[in-house]
């Protein structure tokens, strides 16, 4: 019966689609990362303002973000938007929108703190050497920003892949959805089918994922001293 | 908006609160065993088990919570190895957590510099004693801001639970949707249920670390 | 009359995967007995103290306490630190203690002794040394001099034969140097036995009984004071000793 399970993987076009459910959950992973890092950017700079509204504004959107679950905002997004605005989202829709808005606030936060962690005798000896504002940036606070912010924006980017996961609970069709397709159509002839295809993506995921974090932890590691 | 009909389902709402809140503790709770438990075995590079801990919280840190549930309770019974979905949720959320507190424990024990150690041990202090009175009292000043953190990641991730049939929140919500098509009732209850949950909790690790942050080790008479 | 032999080292050798970092080191220390160990950065002082006390492991030789041998683990490591006290270079104050716990939890936790007994030693420590409004402080509101005093009491309170000082000064403002090094001038007065590990010349030479140039993880002399300074017997301790010197450049 088990040899019968993991055939079900290579029978006919299963594996494929399996495939191209994973393609789904790393399109809208990627299309939602870049987006995030680029917006995310965006706030942290207008965080760094003191200005006190931008502040009051950002911060509470932030907060807001933060402490809901994503499946909730996925949920409030997808069903409540809908009606509210009386236009018809798609699952996938709903999802880019729901995780650009996590992963801009997460980033923001990523680059506001780096942004500020940069001690003021950086500045000022960077100014006392006569370097030019943008001199300043382009050689001296960038380049130790950035140090601080990309290990942990890849990790942010892989949390965002994990994330994705939820969507299959709002009827996108991706790797998990395909998974419970598959294993459906062969709930007669490979009953064991659920073992190995939830297997399968539990390491599609985490073979996703991993490289990601061990690329994360080097830099980290590499950029301590 | 149905005041009456909320109003009406305050009490599933209320319901989904507790069933949550009770598989949290007792997560979180084996989620925090676990991790103490795995990050001294990797700071004591004990044989064989170390890396094979290192295995562990990579495999849990790098996977979703809702693909580790879907194994958990659709997979394994196909190998005659059936779980509630209690268990099934517990497991789950111990599993993950583990790995998670597993590294902010880590980060902590990491943070005490070997020469500390040392001069515990040219004190006379025995390894046993200098782990008790010198390492992880300072450890634990660093490890709890993110342990924080991971207590509030994990109560989030407790929004999975319906899917192994656990009348939680969501399952209440959209229940509700399906039902009644009281869609904004539902939605807005599932908002403000999630609050009342993690705004107290949040508000506490903050005011937490503040506290260790600002007050620790000497700049304040309390702590 | 002749004074007891409280330490004794004999061939002790050290090394680092292929690196060796203590050659062939004997040594003699009597009860009372200053000794002043001098040389260049990494010529292996600080390790052969870390060698006599157990930190580090020996590769070969012996190292005898009042003619036990506590180089092969036949002693507990505990026992040894309770008689063989260590004062580091940075201070290494317990950060989540109070100055008083500091001083108090080896004594307590290590040898079982009273708590009344122990905290009023303290007190006459702290007294000692001019800090004795200190005790309720952490280690962070403390200077550099301060911290480094404590740490000094720290191991005192354990009642050690000896005394064991790797470049105690060496990470303070030079303002701070004097404040700790009287604590030690103190120590010589009451007869403590004593080996240190220092960069400060003059200090070495007002109070040593024995002066040992350590280069290359060896021996190179072994001179009383006066003669080190004035006329030293090696080519080499005269080079190092000239580096500390300045001519006139102008």
């Amino acid at each position: 019966m088990q040899d019968l399970g993991i055939r079900v993987l290579f029978d006919g076009e299963n594996g494929v689609r399996l495939l191209l459910g994973l393609v789904v959950t790393l399109k809208l992973s990627i299309i939602t990362i870049i987006a995030s890092c680029l917006l995310g950017t965006l706030m942290g700079l207008l965080m760094t303002l003191r200005n006190p509204i931008i502040h009051i504004v950002t911060r509470v959107y932030l907060e807001f973000i933060r402490i809901m679950p994503q499946l909730v905002l996925l949920f409030v997004t997808y069903f409540g938007l809908t009606r509210a605005v009386g236009i018809n989202l798609s699952g996938f829709t709903a999802a880019v929108i729901v995780f650009i808005l996590w992963g801009t606030a997460e980033m923001g936060d990523l680059v506001r703190s780096a942004f500020i962690s940069i001690p003021k005798d950086q500045y000022e000896s960077g100014t006392a050497l006569g370097f030019s504002k943008l001199q300043l940036y382009r050689f001296i606070i960038l380049p130790q920003a950035l140090r601080q912010i990309i290990p942990p924006a890849m990790n942010l980017a892989t949390r965002m892949i994990m994330t994705t996961s939820l969507v299959v609970l709002i009827g996108v069709v991706e790797m998990l959805k395909t998974g419970q397709q598959i294993i459906e159509a062969n709930r007669y002839t490979a009953p064991s089918a659920a073992l190995w295809i939830y297997g399968t993506i539990f390491f599609l995921y985490f073979f996703s994922c991993w490289p990601l974090t061990i690329l994360a932890q080097h830099l980290e590691k590499k950029w301590e001293k | 908006m149905d005041w009456a009909f909320m109003q009406r389902v305050i009490p599933m709402y209320a319901a989904a609160v507790i069933l949550t809140l009770q598989l949290v503790i007792v997560g979180i709770v084996l989620a925090t065993i676990t991790g103490l438990a795995i990050s001294v075995i990797r700071y004591k590079k004990i044989f064989l088990l170390s890396p094979l801990s290192a295995a562990y919280v990579q495999l849990f840190r790098n996977t979703p919570l809702l693909v580790q549930l879907f194994f958990l309770y659709f997979g394994l019974p196909k190998l005659g190895i059936h779980i509630s979905s209690e268990a099934c949720a517990i497991i789950g959320l111990t599993l993950l957590g583990g790995s998670y507190m597993a590294e902010a424990f880590r980060a902590g024990l990491n943070s005490i510099s070997p020469s500390q150690i040392e001069s515990a041990q040219a004190l006379g202090f025995s390894p046993i004693q200098t782990l008790r009175y010198i390492v992880i009292p300072q450890a634990l000043a660093v490890s709890i801001p993110p342990l924080c953190a991971n207590v509030i990641f994990l109560i989030k991730e407790t929004s999975v639970f319906s899917v192994v049939a656990l009348a939680d929140l969501i399952y209440v919500a959209k229940d509700l949707i399906g039902l009644y098509y009281k869609t904004d009732e539902a939605l807005l209850l599932l908002v403000a249920a999630y609050l009342i949950i993690l705004l107290p909790i949040s508000l506490a690790a903050a005011v937490l670390e503040r506290r260790i942050r600002y007050a620790g080790f000497g700049n304040s008479r309390t702590l | 009359m002749e004074q007891e032999i409280l330490l004794k080292i004999e061939h002790l050798q050290k090394t680092y995967d292929n690196h060796t970092v203590l050659k062939d080191i004997s040594m003699e220390i009597k009860k009372g007995e200053v000794i002043v160990i001098v040389g260049p950065s990494g010529c292996g002082k600080s390790t052969f103290l870390r060698c006599i006390n157990g930190l580090e492991k020996i590769n070969h030789g012996a190292v005898y306490f009042k003619n036990n041998c506590i180089s092969d683990e036949s002693l507990p490591h505990s026992l040894i630190c309770q008689q063989i006290g260590m004062v580091f270079q940075s201070y290494e104050l317990f950060n989540h203690l109070t100055v008083m716990d500091n001083i108090t939890l080896a004594a307590l936790q290590v040898q079982r002794r009273k708590k009344s007994e122990v905290q009023q030693t303290a007190r006459k420590l702290l007294t000692r040394i001019g800090l004795a409004d200190k005790e309720n402080f952490y280690p962070r509101q403390l200077s550099g001099g301060q911290k480094q005093r404590i740490a000094m009491i720290r191991a005192l309170i354990l009642n050690p034969e000896i005394m064991l000082f790797d470049e105690v000064t060496a990470s303070l403002d030079p303002e701070m140097v004097r404040e700790v090094l009287d604590v030690i001038i103190g120590l010589v007065r009451q007869g403590m036995t004593m080996l240190i590990v220092t960069h400060e010349m003059s200090f070495a030479r007002a109070i040593a009984d024995r002066i040992f140039f350590f280069d290359n993880g060896e021996i190179v002399e072994e001179n009383t004071p006066e003669q080190f300074f004035t006329q030293p017997s090696t080519t080499r301790a005269k080079q190092f000793l000239n580096s500390f010197e300045f001519n006139s450049v102008k």
